[in-house]
C-alpha cells in the first residue's frame, strides 16, 4: 500500500475540497469545492499522482480544466458511469452537466494566465431545486441522475432529455445529504438530517422502507451524508449512525432491510462511505474456492479513513490523521486499486493498493453470472432499460417482442455513448496565440448603429470555431512553453474597423430596395418590415384605446423620393410626386420587366400620395392618403377592382399569394377582400375589444390559410375565425396557465407558426407541485391553437406530447377519446362525415404513432391491445 | 448559471498617451440566444477616495446575440481631466468594465491603471496642475479582477424574484481592490 498526498492538487488558498471523483475510464479525476470567488471544479490528470516521473515531467499537464461557473461552493462532482458526462451540484442550487468539447486548450480569463488543456462545457443547467445540492448519483444505466438537496427532496432527472424530471422524491423532513443507487437498479436510497434513511422503488418512485433506528441519537454535525450501496447489491452502508453512543456506519441488508451490523471505530461522525465498484475475490489458504467479497472505504470527521472488506471482521487498514480536518468525499478507481479522498483542509490524498492486499476484481462475465444467480434474469433487463417498469407481467407475446426491441435500442444507445467517451489525450498546448486556438475571427468589421437615445449599439462579430479536429489517440508529448506568454495586452491599436450605420428612422425609404424573387415562392420575402409590421408605442392618456390607435403610424412615403424594388424579373418603382403638373403633383408606379431596364412595361399615376404598398407575384396593392386602395395586375397594370375606399388611414396592409388583401386602419377596423373574386370577406371587423391600455398591436398579418392574425405587444395573439365569426385567442403568455406551463412550449422549433407566436412564453420550469391537470389544460390549448393555425407538424407534436402526458397521469377517458377520434367512426350509421386526414396528416399514421407510444408503456398493454385489434380489423 | 461567459479581454493600444481612447477587445460566449441586448459600461475611477469621481466613459448596447462566441471592440474616449481630483491624477487608479443584462449587472472586470509622466524629470517633480499631455497610461492587463454576480436571466416572474444575497460579499471585494 502506498500513501500519497500530492501538494499540487488544491484549489486556491487551500479552500475546502468537498468532492472528488475518479473518471470511470481512469486518466482523469475531478474535484469540486470553493474557488476564488464562487464554486470551482477542477479536472486533473491522474498520471502525475500515480507516477513519479510523470509528476516531474513539465510537459505532462497536471490540471486539465478549471470551471468557475458555479456561483457558490461545489458540493459534489460525479462522472456518469460511462464517463461521457460530469455532473456537479453546489450551493447555488444548480446542477450542471459538463461535456468535453474538441476545442482544445484555451486560456482562462481572469486567473493569471492559467491554461485549460481541455475544454469542458456546461451543456445543461438544472435549476429546479430550492436549496443547496449536496450529493449526486448516476443510475447504473446512466439514464437517470439523482440529486439530493437541502430542500428536503431528491430529484430524478432524465439524462436523455435534460432538464426533464422523472420524479421528485418527497418524504424527508430534513436536508437530504446523500443519495445512492442500487447497482441492480431496483432501488435508490437517500440519507437525511431528519435522522432517517429512505429506500425508494424505481418502479413507481414510492418509498419502500424507512430506516430510523440507527439514527435516533444522531445530530446534524456533518456537511454531507454520502451513503453507498455495495456492488453486489446486498448491503447498503449509511453515513453517520450511532450505536451505543459511538459513531458508526450502519450496514443495512437488502434482505428484509436488517440492521444488525455496523462499521465501528471512528471517533467522530462518518461523513462518507464509498464501495469499490468491483466485486473482489481472493484465494484464502485452506479453501479450494476463492472467497468473494466487497470492499468499502469510510471517511469521517475524525480526519481519518478506514477501508473494510466484507470478508474481514476488522478493517483492512485505518489511516489516522490523514488530513487536518474532516474527510468529505472518497472515490475508487474502476480497477479498484486507487482511492482518492478529499478534505475540508483543501487537500487530496491518494492510496494505492496492491492486488495482494485488496484482491482481484471479478470479470464482467463473472459479475453477470453472480447477478443472474442472485436476482434472476429479469433484473438484468432492468439494469439496461430505464423505461422498463418494475415488476409488471407481460400479458401479450407481442408486447414481449416490443420490450425486447426497446431493450435493443437502449443497448444500441449505450454503445453509441461508448463511442463518445473521451479518451485521455493530452492535446498540444500552444500558448502564443490564444486567438488562433480554436477560434477564427469571422471578419474584422464591427457594425455600429446609433440608437434614438444617442447610445451606440454594437453588433458583435460572430467567431466561428475552427472545425474541431477529432482528438488524436496518440499521446503526443505536449509542448508547454513554460513561460506563460499569454498576455491580454497589445501595444497595437485595435484592427477592428468600426462601420457606423445610420439608424433607419421613419424615413426608411432611401435604402429601401428589397428583392422579390417572383419565381421562387419559397424564398418569397415580405417586402420591408416597415410595411406589414406596425411600430407602436405606448401613449399615456385618458382615452387609451382611441389614442393608441392613432399612433399606429401609417407609413410615410416622402415626396420626391424614388423607391426601387428589384426582383428576379420585375422591378417595381413607386415615386410620390413623380410627375409635377401645373395643377399639382402625381404619384407614379412603374413596373420594369428587368431590374436594369430603363423603360417600364407599364406605368400608372395616382392623384394622391401613396402611403404604403404591398405586392405578390400577380398583384400590387397601393394605399393612398385619400383613403383609397388601388389594385393593379403586375403584368399589365390593369385594375382588377375599382379603388376601394376605407374610412381611415391604413396602418397595416397584407396581401397573400392567393390574392387575399387585408387592411387594418388606424382606428382599428379590419377589412379583407378576395381580389380575384372581387368579394369582401371581412368588413369593418373591430379589434378594439382586444386592446387594452397596456397592450398595443405589434403585428398584423395573414396566416398561410389566409386568416387574419393579430399579435399584441403583451404577447397575446388572435386569429379571426371566419366560420365562428369571432376572434380566437391563440396564445396568451399573460395567462396564469401559460405562465406555469409555458416552458413546455420551448421544446418546439421557433420558426413554426405557433411557436413563433409563443416566443414570449415563460421559460420557467413547470412547478411539480401543480396537479397534472394543469399541464394537460395547457397541452389541450396548444392542440386547439395548432389546429386553428393549420400547423400540421405542431399539431402532431402537441398531440404526441399530450398522449405521453396522459399515459403517465391519465385520465384514461381522454386517451380513449383521442384514439376514437383518430380511429374515426367505425360504423357507417355515424352522422359525422368520415375524414381520413387531420390538417393533411393521415389519421392512420397518427394513430400508429400514438399506439407506438402506448406500446412502450407496459401498464397500458390492455388499451394497446384493444385499439390495435380494432385497427387491424379496419385494415382488413 | 450565467448565460454569458467572458472568454477574454485584450487591452489594445497599451501603454499609450493619456489622451488616447481606451480600446478593449472583448470576447464572450453565450450559451443560448439572448432576447435582449447586453449593455457594457466603461467606468474610470477618478479617485479611490470616493465614487463621486467615477466617470462613465461610455455605455453601449451589444446585440443581437445568438448562441456562440462573439467579439467586439469597446472604445471610449479618455476621462474628462477637469473632473479628476488633482492629487489622484497621477499614479494608480482603476478602469472598470461592467456588463448588464436587463439592467442587472452580472460581471465586472477591474484593471489597475498606472498613469505616469514619460519624462523622468517630471516624475521626480510632478507639475501642478498636472500636464496630461505628457502622461502615459499603462493598464495592468495581465491581472484583471473579475467579479461575477448572480442575476435573473429569465423573464421576471413574481415567483422567481429573489433577493441577490451574494451582492454584498462581492461588492466588498471590489472596494478592497480600489483601496490599493
Amino acid at each position: 500500500m502506498i500513501l500519497l498526498k500530492p501538494a499540487w492538487v488544491k484549489h486556491e488558498d487551500n479552500k475546502p475540497i468537498f468532492s472528488v471523483d475518479i473518471h470511470p475510464k481512469g486518466g482523469r479525476f475531478a474535484t469540486g469545492g470553493q474557488g476564488g470567488q464562487g464554486g470551482r471544479i477542477v479536472i486533473w490528470n491522474i498520471a502525475p499522482i500515480l507516477s513519479y516521473s510523470d509528476e516531474n515531467d513539465p510537459n505532462i499537464p497536471k490540471q486539465l480544466c478549471q470551471m468557475d461557473n458555479h456561483l457558490a461552493c461545489v458540493n459534489v462532482v460525479r462522472w456518469s458511469c460511462q464517463g461521457h458526462l460530469l455532473a456537479s451540484g453546489g450551493d447555488d442550487k444548480l446542477v450542471m452537466i459538463w461535456k468535453l468539447t474538441g476545442e482544445g486548450s484555451s486560456t482562462l480569463f481572469g486567473s493569471g494566465g492559467k491554461v485549460n488543456v481541455e475544454t469542458w462545457k456546461c451543456t445543461h443547467t438544472l435549476n429546479s431545486h430550492n436549496g443547496d445540492i449536496l450529493d449526486l448519483a448516476w443510475a447504473p444505466h446512466d439514464g437517470w441522475l439523482a440529486s439530493a438537496s437541502v430542500d428536503n427532496t431528491v430529484i430524478i432527472w432524465n439524462t436523455h432529455k435534460f432538464p426533464e424530471k422523472v420524479a421528485v422524491l418527497k418524504g424527508h423532513s430534513g436536508m437530504v445529504k446523500g443519495v445512492t443507487w442500487d447497482p441492480v437498479g431496483k432501488y435508490i436510497a437517500s440519507q437525511s438530517d431528519d435522522k432517517s434513511l429512505r429506500v425508494w422503488r424505481t418502479a413507481d418512485w414510492q418509498q419502500q422502507e424507512v430506516v430510523t433506528d440507527a439514527f435516533v441519537d444522531c445530530s446534524a454535525t456533518t456537511h454531507v451524508l454520502r451513503l453507498s450501496w455495495s456492488p453486489d447489491g446486498q448491503y447498503l452502508v449509511s453515513a453517520h449512525a450511532m450505536n451505543g453512543g459511538g459513531p458508526t456506519a450502519q450496514i443495512i441488508e437488502r434482505d428484509g432491510w436488517k440492521q444488525d451490523k455496523d462499521f465501528v471505530g471512528h471517533r467522530k461522525a462518518v461523513t462518507c462511505v464509498r464501495f469499490n465498484s468491483n466485486i473482489l475475490k481472493k484465494v484464502t489458504p485452506g479453501s479450494p474456492k476463492p472467497q468473494q467479497y466487497c470492499c468499502c472505504a469510510v471517511g469521517s470527521r475524525d480526519k481519518s479513513v478506514s477501508v473494510w472488506l466484507t470478508s474481514l471482521k476488522r478493517p483492512l487498514v485505518v489511516i489516522k490523521d490523514l488530513f487536518d480536518d474532516s474527510v468529505l468525499d472518497i472515490s475508487w478507481s474502476s480497477n479498484g486499486q486507487h482511492l482518492l479522498a478529499c478534505s475540508w483542509d483543501g487537500s487530496v490524498a491518494c492510496i494505492i493498493f496492491t492486488t495482494d492486499a485488496i484482491g482481484n476484481p471479478l470479470s464482467e462475465c463473472e459479475k453477470d453470472s453472480l447477478y443472474e444467480r442472485m436476482y434472476g434474469k429479469s433484473m438484468q433487463r432492468n439494469l439496461l432499460n430505464s423505461s422498463f417498469v418494475g415488476s409488471h407481467i407481460i400479458e401479450y407475446p407481442e408486447m414481449l417482442s416490443e420490450q425486447d426491441a426497446i431493450n435493443d435500442i437502449s443497448m444500441k444507445q449505450m454503445n453509441e455513448i461508448n463511442v463518445e467517451i473521451p479518451k485521455i489525450t493530452i492535446p498540444t498546448i500552444n500558448l502564443e496565440s490564444p486567438k488562433q486556438n480554436g477560434l477564427l475571427v469571422a471578419s474584422n468589421k464591427q457594425i455600429e448603429t446609433r440608437l434614438p437615445s444617442g447610445k451606440r449599439r454594437i453588433t458583435p462579430m460572430f467567431l466561428k470555431p475552427v472545425p474541431t479536429t477529432p482528438v488524436k489517440e496518440t499521446v503526443e508529448v505536449p509542448t508547454i512553453q513554460a513561460a506563460s506568454t499569454f498576455s491580454s495586452s497589445s501595444p497595437t491599436k485595435s484592427k477592428i474597423v468600426v462601420v457606423q450605420e445610420k439608424v433607419k428612422q421613419t424615413n426608411i425609404i432611401p435604402s429601401h430596395s428589397s428583392l422579390i424573387p417572383s419565381v421562387r415562392p419559397q424564398t418569397f420575402q415580405p417586402p420591408g418590415v416597415q410595411i406589414n409590421q406596425l411600430t407602436c408605442s405606448e401613449v399615456p392618456g385618458d382615452q387609451p384605446i382611441v389614442q393608441f390607435i392613432n399612433v399606429l403610424d401609417p407609413l410615410k412615403m416622402p415626396l420626391g423620393q424614388t423607391i426601387t424594388k428589384k426582383n428576379d424579373f420585375m422591378k417595381l418603382q413607386v415615386t410620390n410626386g413623380g410627375l409635377t403638373t401645373p395643377k399639382g403633383k402625381l404619384a407614379r408606379i412603374e413596373v420594369f420587366k428587368h431590374p436594369d431596364d430603363k423603360q417600364p412595361i407599364w406605368e400608372t399615376y395616382l392623384g394622391s400620395v401613396i402611403k404604403c404598398i404591398q405586392y405578390n407575384r400577380r398583384l400590387i396593392v397601393a394605399c393612398c392618403e385619400d383613403l383609397s386602395i388601388n389594385t393593379y395586375e403586375i403584368k399589365c397594370g390593369a385594375r382588377p377592382l375599382p379603388p376601394l375606399l376605407i374610412e381611415d388611414v391604413a396602418s397595416a396592409l397584407c396581401l397573400s399569394d392567393s390574392g387575399i388583401c387585408m387592411v387594418l386602419t388606424k382606428t382599428g377596423l379590419l377589412h379583407m377582400w378576395n381580389i380575384d373574386l372581387g368579394k369582401s370577406i371581412l368588413n369593418r371587423i373591430s379589434l378594439r375589444s382586444l386592446l387594452s391600455n397596456k397592450a398595443s398591436v405589434s403585428g398584423c398579418s395573414l396566416t398561410t390559410t389566409d386568416l387574419p392574425l393579430v399579435t399584441l405587444s403583451d404577447g397575446r395573439a388572435f386569429i379571426y375565425n371566419l366560420d365562428l365569426q369571432t376572434w380566437v385567442l391563440i396564445s396568451n403568455p399573460q395567462d396564469t396557465l401559460s405562465k406555469v406551463s409555458g416552458s413546455i412550449a420551448r421544446s418546439v422549433g421557433g420558426n413554426l407558426p405557433l411557436a413563433s407566436l409563443q416566443r414570449q412564453m415563460s421559460a420557467h420550469n413547470l412547478n411539480d407541485n401543480l396537479p397534472s391537470g394543469v399541464k394537460l389544460s395547457f397541452l389541450e390549448s396548444q392542440i386547439s391553437a395548432s389546429v386553428l393555425l393549420q400547423s400540421a407538424s405542431e399539431f402532431r407534436h402537441w398531440l404526441l406530447i399530450t398522449v405521453t402526458h396522459l399515459l403517465e397521469k391519465g385520465p384514461e377517458c381522454r386517451i380513449r377519446s383521442i384514439l376514437d377520434e383518430l380511429m374515426g367512426p367505425t360504423h357507417s350509421s355515424s352522422k359525422k362525415p368520415r375524414t381520413d386526414n387531420i390538417l393533411g396528416i393521415s389519421k392512420k399514421k397518427l394513430l400508429n404513432e400514438v399506439l407506438a407510444l402506448i406500446k412502450s408503456k407496459l401498464h397500458w398493454q390492455r388499451l394497446y391491445k384493444e385499439y390495435n385489434e380494432q385497427l387491424n380489423l379496419l385494415n382488413l | 448559471m450565467a448565460k454569458v461567459q467572458l472568454c477574454n479581454i485584450t487591452v489594445m493600444d497599451n501603454p499609450s498617451p493619456f489622451s488616447n481612447p481606451f480600446q478593449f477587445e472583448i470576447t464572450f460566449e453565450c450559451i443560448e440566444e439572448l432576447k435582449e441586448d447586453l449593455e457594457w459600461k466603461m467606468i474610470y475611477v477618478g479617485s479611490a477616495e470616493s465614487e463621486e469621481y467615477d466617470q462613465v466613459l461610455d455605455s453601449v448596447f451589444v446585440g443581437p446575440i445568438p448562441e456562440g462566441k462573439h467579439m467586439f471592440m469597446f472604445q471610449a474616449d479618455p476621462p474628462n481631466v477637469s473632473r479628476i481630483p488633482e492629487n489622484d491624477a497621477i499614479g494608480v487608479t482603476v478602469v472598470l468594465l461592467t456588463c448588464l443584462y436587463k439592467g442587472q449587472e452580472f460581471i465586472r472586470v477591474g484593471y489597475f491603471i498606472n498613469n505616469e509622466y514619460s519624462d523622468p524629470e517630471m516624475r521626480e517633480n510632478p507639475p501642478s496642475p498636472p500636464q496630461f499631455d505628457k502622461v502615459i497610461r499603462n493598464i495592468l492587463a495581465s491581472e484583471p479582477r473579475v467579479t461575477r454576480f448572480k442575476i435573473n436571466w429569465e423573464d421576471p416572474t413574481p415567483a422567481a424574484e429573489q433577493p441577490i444575497t451574494n451582492l454584498n460579499e462581492n461588492s466588498n471585494s471590489i472596494s478592497t481592490m480600489e483601496c490599493v
